[in-house]
């Protein structure tokens, strides 16, 4: 499945430390394949339409749009930046 | 903590007492030792001009006072620490628990709700026009796999301090 990004969702990857990075992968890893599986415990939640979010870590969430054949990744951060982002925007 | 009852809560007419006493067990369970944290903090919550030592404009009706001052559970950082399952469920049963800190109002325990964790159309509407902007200003990038959007993206390693 191709993987689209958004220069906000790779500014804030890249800002990662090196150990959050590698929680935040593992997530990403997994998600390809999360769809379909309910039951997977794959922490991805509908929110609303095609966007989803992922958790990845304690508090820390990747925003994603579902498209045909991508995922395009939104945003990541936690709760409190999503919820700013979504008001900025 | 203080042990000594604050000047604002001895001028407190009867009326005032009995309606504190309604909505604030802790607070006059023992009145001879109210704390000035704790009334302060309560005070905060409240009105203040209602409770001013100078001017105790109270009425005998409870009916001013609905909807005036909130019904709230009202508990400082210590006993929120010793009695957090039942504040936990009080609040959960839709009772609004304030909890203080260093004699103010600090955090308010609160349902969480669905809708505070999904988007609204406002939201959904915004990002998609959001998305198209980013597209269209080419701010978006293509990656075949995810393997190769987190090897382009890896945080370059601190160097050590020297």
């Amino acid at each position: 499945m191709k993987v689209e990004t958004t220069e906000a969702f790779d500014r804030a990857l890249r800002a990662l430390s090196l150990a959050d990075f590698d929680v935040v992968a593992s997530a990403l890893r997994k998600l390809p394949n999360a769809f379909g599986r309910p039951h997977a415990h794959s922490g991805v939640r509908k929110l609303r339409g095609q966007i989803y979010e992922v958790r990845a870590g304690l508090d820390r969430r990747i925003m994603f749009r579902k498209e045909r054949d991508r995922l395009l990744l939104l945003f990541l951060g936690n709760h409190d930046q999503i919820r700013r982002f979504l008001k900025n925007i | 903590m203080k042990t000594t009852s604050s000047p604002a809560f001895t001028a407190l007419t009867a009326f005032e007492k009995r309606w504190l006493a309604s909505r604030s067990p802790i607070l006059m369970s023992a009145p001879q030792v109210v704390t000035s944290l704790q009334y302060n903090a309560y005070e905060f919550i409240c009105h203040r001009a209602f409770f001013r030592t100078t001017t105790p404009q109270l009425h005998e009706s409870e009916e001013l006072f609905s909807g005036t001052i909130p019904g709230m559970k009202f508990r400082t950082l210590s006993e929120a620490k010793a009695q957090l399952g039942t504040l936990v469920r009080l609040a959960e049963k839709g009772e609004t628990v304030v909890i203080s800190r260093h004699g103010r109002p600090a955090v308010r325990l609160a349902v969480v709700r669905e809708e505070d964790f999904s988007l609204t159309d406002d939201e959904v509407r915004r990002l998609d026009a959001w998305t198209k902007r980013q597209r269209a200003a080419g701010r978006t990038h293509e990656y075949r796999s995810m393997d190769e959007l987190l090897q382009k993206n890896r945080p370059a390693r601190k160097k050590p301090s020297t």
